[in-house]
Formats: structure tokens, sequence, C-alpha cells
């Protein structure tokens, strides 16, 4: 990829005998949302922690702006941990200004950057508030000012929104939806389906530290076996002759839901022709795509422990 | 360097304005108050009781000592009362007006002998100390205290009669004498402290006198009587001998006046003594450091492991190296020492410069171990680097902790290791230019903390060089070795840290690179 702000190629990273993570590429472009997503032990904090250069990649090759990672990129990155954790008796002021001055903003520009930041995300009230009096939605967003406050060109966020109530995680996104608009890369970590969804341009998949997929959703959806919803008081069953379909579930007694699994590739409309053929009437023909949450679990092969729609 | 001084300074404002490091501060200034305020506070209550007076009885079977004993008495207040206000003259009298005004009293306070039984007949023939004293007070300083005659040492009082009629006088007194018993004084009943009988032929030298007492370790009133007998004998003779009472008491009050000189009256105590204190001086200030040391060191780690269960660690990782956060928190912990020991020593001043002026002259003698900013500034490198040799340790050993119960299974085993090379320097403040010495400050290692008490002397220019490059030589190593076993714990996945684990960590340190 051409205009790749970050760059995986065939990261593994050990830790003893245990491999949190298998050969892993991807790569992010510029201005998009990226969306690293799996289940809880996937890898994903492995991954990030390594593009940080936090730790060491124990195989393969990380590319940020065509540099490793460290000391040369780590200005250029924000970063938002999965847990929490800030010091609990300086203001929301001066922790912004803080990591702003550790990212390499001298005195007055951090100072600058942390007043824009707090009216930004509405908190310019709670300014000289300690931590530990603040909610854990406005603790949450000084912890995302203090990722961006060096305005990074790469924001990585880990599991941006657990923790957060719907309006909070309502915020959150607006806040990233506006972080991309302004050309930042974005990469975050999410085992919350309905997030990504929403957000991402395009997803990786990890599964037992292994990616399972990585392209847009519409790609990933194509690479799913479509169900069709069909509501009729006819027999179906002919259906299961059809080239494509796999399976045919009859409904229950009483009710006229049938569901028709396709192959990878079919056309839902086949179904559909098929049913005026035999003249069929159809009350109901439901092709909606899948939700991520279901393309994740057919990728996943079942394996979604701590996993939310 | 920028990053490792924002660190360094933000690790030191949390610390420093959080309440356990404030009660640390504050404490020592308290258990100061306290140590110095509960003798002098019982002090005061004995002196509101009035300082303690042994009271005696005198069986006298001549019939012709009890005058003798009385004067002697009377002798030894005088006496008494003749030192005090001459040392009270020597603080508080203006000398210069003193000497214009009144030569006499002058020459009679200010450069007499206050023993010799010359100036206690001139002090009587004054009037006693009182009367002295009026004298004196036209030229005192401004603000002087009055004067306080000491009180009586000894008073005679007269035995019951159920003492004096027994048989046996040793078994009848013996009661009062053991204070089971308490007898009537002049101003209620106090306890006996001894009888002393002279038998009739006491002058004839057939018999000897008996001093009974259950105390004979304190003899002060033991000897007062036996000069004051001695003095009865000796007259007694003269008369034998046909001398006039003129030649007698002229016999008697000879004595040469002795004069008492300090060599050098702002040092406290004997020369020996003042080695003492000098060597007491340097512990006290080894163990102060030592302490500031341990404790900011403790702080920095736990402080650490907090950040590194709370994920801040990561976070600040993601801003700078490992090396940079591990060089920003040992400054943290540096800064902390260094301002905790400026503020025990100011509070120490300060504490004795207001509550406890009678210790200045301690203070003054202890502060001789510095005597100038060369010194101090020695003294404070020598102390920074043995704070960042052990801290450097510290660090490391806390870094493989995920939670404070682990951090106490490795850095309290980490602290019993690292005791040695803190203690062993201690010795070295007997003898601070000794063999010994000179060859510890070379020892990797021991070389800050050693220099660090022989700073509190004058070591070699040759050593404090010497010293200098084996710490920092060691410190570089050092250092070099811990932060890639602090960069490889802290994000270590969490699993329980232990000493030994550490210990394997260090080995293996320089294979790993």
């Amino acid at each position: 990829m051409g205009n790749a702000v970050l760059e995986l190629d065939g990261v593994s990273k050990r830790y003893g005998d245990f491999l949190a993570v298998d050969r892993v590429s991807f790569s992010a472009p510029k201005g998009q949302i990226v969306g690293l997503l799996g289940p809880n032990g996937a890898g994903k904090t492995s991954t990030l922690r390594m593009i940080l250069g936090i730790s060491p990649p124990s195989e393969g090759r990380i590319s940020i702006f065509g540099k490793q990672p460290g000391r040369a990129v780590q200005s250029r990155i924000g970063y938002l941990p999965e847990e929490r954790g800030l010091y609990k008796r300086m203001t929301a002021f001066d922790t912004i200004v803080y990591f702003a001055k550790l990212k390499g903003l001298w005195g007055r520009r951090a100072r600058r950057r942390a007043n824009e930041l707090l009216a930004e995300l509405g908190l310019s009230h709670v300014k000289d508030r300690r931590i530990e009096a603040l909610s854990k939605g406005m603790a949450q967003k000084i912890q995302l000012a203090t990722a961006i406050a060096h305005e990074p060109e790469l924001v990585i966020l880990d599991e941006p929104f657990s923790g957060l109530d719907p309006i909070n995680q309502n915020e959150l996104e607006a806040a990233i939806r506006r972080l991309a608009a302004s050309g930042k890369t974005i990469l975050f970590s999410t085992h919350t389906m309905s997030h990504a969804e929403r957000l991402c341009d395009r997803f990786v998949i990890l599964v037992k530290g292994a990616k399972a997929f990585d392209g847009t959703l519409a790609e990933a959806r194509a690479v799913v076996p479509r169900t069709v919803k069909l509501e009729s008081q006819s027999d179906l069953s002919f259906l299961e002759s059809l080239i494509g379909v796999t399976k045919v579930v009859p409904p229950h007694p009483g009710t006229p839901h049938w569901e028709i699994f396709l192959s990878v590739g079919t056309d839902p409309q086949s179904v559909l022709a098929a049913c005026f053929e035999h003249g069929v009437k159809l009350t109901r023909f439901d092709t909606s795509a899948p939700p991520l949450h279901e393309i994740f679990v057919f990728l996943a092969g079942g394996n979604v422990e701590g996993l939310e729609p | 360097m920028r990053r490792v001084w924002l660190i360094a300074w933000h690790g030191f404002v949390q610390h420093a304005t959080s309440r356990p490091f404030l009660l640390g501060v504050f404490l020592p200034m308290f258990y100061l108050l306290l140590v110095g305020w509960v003798p002098n506070a019982s002090q005061s209550q004995l002196a509101l009781l009035g300082s303690p007076i042994r009271h005696f009885a005198v069986i006298d079977k001549t019939g012709a000592i009890l005058p003798v004993i009385d004067a002697a008495l009377d002798n030894d207040r005088l006496t008494r009362a003749l030192l005090a206000l001459t040392d009270y003259a020597d603080e508080h009298a203006d000398k210069d007006r003193l000497r214009q005004g009144d030569p006499k009293l002058a020459k009679f306070l200010l450069e007499g002998d206050p023993d010799s039984p010359r100036a206690i007949d001139e002090l009587s023939a004054q009037g006693g100390a009182i009367s002295t004293f009026i004298a004196l007070r036209p030229y005192l300083k401004p603000g002087a205290p009055r004067f306080i005659e000491p009180p009586t040492r000894f008073f005679r009082i007269d035995l019951p009669e159920e003492i004096l009629a027994s048989d046996d006088l040793l078994k009848a007194a013996q009661p009062y004498l053991s204070a089971k018993q308490l007898i009537r004084g002049p101003f209620g009943p106090v306890h006996l402290w001894a009888i002393l009988i002279v038998p009739k032929e006491f002058y004839d030298g057939t018999e000897r006198a008996t001093y009974l007492s259950d105390d004979l370790t304190r003899p002060f009133l033991r000897d007062l009587l036996r000069a004051a007998l001695d003095k009865e004998l000796k007259r007694k003779s003269g008369e034998a001998l046909s001398l006039s009472p003129q030649s007698i008491t002229q016999l008697l009050g000879t004595a040469r006046e002795m004069q008492s000189i300090d060599p050098d009256p702002e040092n406290l105590g004997a020369v020996t003594g003042l080695r003492q204190i000098r060597v007491l001086g340097a512990n006290i200030v080894y163990f102060m450091l030592f302490f500031a040391l341990f404790m900011t060191a403790n702080m920095v780690v736990m402080a650490l492991v907090e950040e590194k269960s709370n994920r801040v660690a990561e976070l600040l990782l993601s801003c700078v190296r490992a090396e940079t956060l591990m060089a920003g928190k040992l400054f943290t912990g540096l800064l902390l020492a260094l301002f905790l020991v400026g503020v025990w020593v100011t509070t120490v001043l300060g504490t004795v410069d207001i509550f406890f002026p009678a210790a200045k002259v301690i203070v003054s003698e202890l502060s001789k171990n510095i005597s100038g900013v060369g010194q101090l500034f020695q003294l404070t490198v020598f102390f920074a680097l043995s704070y960042l040799t052990v801290g450097a340790f510290f660090l490391a050993a806390g870094s493989a902790a995920n939670s404070i119960s682990d951090a106490q299974a490795v850095v309290a085993p980490a602290t019993l290791v690292t005791m040695p090379i803190c203690m062993l320097p201690l010795a070295v403040a007997y003898a601070p230019d000794s063999l010994f010495a000179r060859f510890a400050s070379y020892v990797p290692f021991f070389s800050p903390f050693t220099m660090m008490v022989r700073s509190l002397s004058s070591p070699e220019g040759i050593d404090v060089l010497g010293a200098l490059v084996v710490s920092l030589l060691t410190l570089w190593w050092l250092i070099r070795l811990v932060a890639r076993v602090f960069r490889a714990n802290l994000l270590r996945p969490d699993s329980p840290a232990t000493f030994f684990g550490f210990l394997r960590d260090l080995w293996r340190a320089p294979q790993r690179g």
C-alpha cells in the first residue's frame, strides 16, 4: 500500500513458550480508521505495544512512517492504553500539559494545546479539578486528550470504549471521527463490534494471535456466506437442490419463517428467481448484509470469548 | 535530558506534596521536640519541688562538734552560692561597665578563685550571695534573669527519742535510713539520709567517728563531714601545741588560690570528648543520609509499582524510552532525598535555635564536620552517587513487581543485600584516614558510601578523585545492566515476581544485550 503510515510484515511476539502474536501482517493507510478486532487474548494489545516500540517483536518487521518503532517516530504517535491510569492528584490541565511536554511540546504550546483540547472535549469547566474528582467518562476524555495533545499523525487507541456509558461512547466516537477528518490515521483495538462497524474504514481481525481477516467491511461480507430469510406458507424444500444453497432450515410449526444458507459467492437473487419459477408466494424476502459480529463469529470459527456485538 | 528532568520533577512534586512524605519530613522535628522536652519538662517538675536536700543527724557525744558541723554546712552553702554567682556574673554582667563602676566587685567576681577560703570570707563579709547580687545588679546586661541562690544541699535535723534511747542504734535507725519510715524535718516528714556518730573519746584519738547511710555511693555529705572533723582535730592539735587562736585560724585558712583556664572555651568538653562528638556527628549525618536514601528509594519504587499496575507506565513508555523513564525515576528519588535532608537539617537547626538554645554548642560541634562549601559539595556528590547506585538496583528490583505485595517480596531482600554496603562504611567514621578507610574508598559499590563518611573529615585529594572515578564507573556499569532488566520487567506479563527471579534476570542481563 503506497500511502501506508503503518506496515506490519510477518510480526510475531513470543513470551517464553507462549506465542501471543503469530506472523501478523497488515497496513494502515493514511487518514483511515483501522480496527484491530479480536476476542480477549487475541494478541491485540501485544501487537499495539510492538507498534509503539514498547516491546520489540520476536520476529518480523514493523514500519511506521518508513521507520522502525522507537524514538524516531515516538512524537508522531499518540497512544491511549487499554487500562486507563492517570495521576490521581494532578489536575486535568496539568495532566494534559505533562504528557504533551513528554511528547516534545514546550511549555507555552503545551498549555495552549491543553486549553484547546479541554474546550473541544467540553471539559473546560473541570480544568483545575483533580483527576480523582472526575467522573470515569471525563477521565477517559482527559486520557484521550493526553494521547492527542501533541497532534500525532498516527493515533493508537486500545479499547477506547471500554467502561464508558452510551452517551460518553457516542461523544468519544465523534471525537475519533473528528480526528480522522483532520487527516490523522487511527488504529484502534476493540472487542465491541458495533463501534468498529460504525467507525472503521478497514478491519484486521485477530484470532489466537493470528490474522483471520484484513480488509473493508464490504470485503468481509463477501467472504462470509449469506443467509436469506423468507416468509411463505408454501413448502420451500425444493430450494435444497438449488446450486449454491448449502442448507434449508424449515420454519417451526405454525410459523412461516424459512432460513436459506448460501455458499460464499452465491447471489441471493438466485433464490428469489427459483421461488418465482415455482410459483411460490413470498410475504418476506430478506437478504440484509450480515452484521460485523456475525462475520467475526464466522471468521473466528466460534472462538469469540469476550466478544461483544 | 529534558524528558528525564520532566519525569524527575513531576515525580518530585507528586511525592513532595503527598501526606506520607510530608509526615516523613516533619516527624523528625516532632521527635526532636519530644526528646528535648520530656527531660526538660520532668526537670522543671523537679525544680518545682526543689533540688534534693539531704537530711542528716549528728549524735555528738563530745558536746563540742555540732557548732563545727553547722559552720561547715554554712561554708558549703556559701561556696556553692559564690560559684553560682561568679558563673552568673560571667554570663550576664556587662564586664566593662562592672570593671569601671566597681573594680573591687569586678575583681572578686570575674577574676577571683571562688573555691578559696579567702573568697568565702569575703562573700560572708559582704553579707552573702544575695547582698553581692544586689551590688552587681546595676552592671547587668539588659534582660538578664534574676540570680537564684542554689538551695542548701545538706540539712541537719534532730533524731527522734526512740532512736536516741535505743540500745541498738543501728537497728533502730535502719528503717529511717532505708526510707521505710520518714523522720520529722523542719517543714514536714523527710528521708533521713545519714547519721554521724561522734564518740566521746573522739578528741583523744582512741575512738573514731562513724558515718551511717543507706547509700555510700554518693559521698558528698560524708566528705564534707570528714573535712569538718579533720579541721576541728587540727584546731585542737594547734591548741595542744599552745598556738594562739589567730595562728591556728591563719594556719587552717592557708591555701593557694588556683586559677582555672579553658584553653579552648568555644569547644565543648575535653579533647577526647570532642573527638567522640565528631565521630558521633559523622555517624548521625551518615545515618540521616542513609535513612533518607532508603526511604526515598522505597517511595520511588512503590510509585513505579503503582504506575505499572495502573498502566501509567505503559503510557509513559509510549512517550519515552525505558532508560529515560528509569533515569527520570532515579532523579526523582535523588531530588526527594536531597530535599528531605535539607528540610531535616533546617528543622533540626531551627528547633535547637528556638526551643533548645542550650544545645547550640553541640550543634556547633557537629557542624564542624563540614568546614566549607567545598566539603559540602563533596559530601553532596558522594551522597548523590550513593543514592544512584542503590536507587538503580532498587528500581530494577521494583520493576519486576506487579503489585505492592510483589514489591515487598522483591525489595525487602534487596534491602538486606545492600545493607552491608551501606553499613560497613560506618566503621570508617572512627578512623576516616586509616588504611582500611582508604582501601574501602576504592572498592566498587562501597566507594561512594565510604567517601560519604570520609567527606565529614578531610580525605586526601587523591582519594577523593580515585573514589569519584571508581564510583562513576561502577554506576555507569550498573545502570547499563539494570536498565536492561528494567525495560524487560516493565511490560512482563503479570506473573508474581520473586527476588531470585530478579537476581536471575540481573545475571542474564549482559547476555541479553
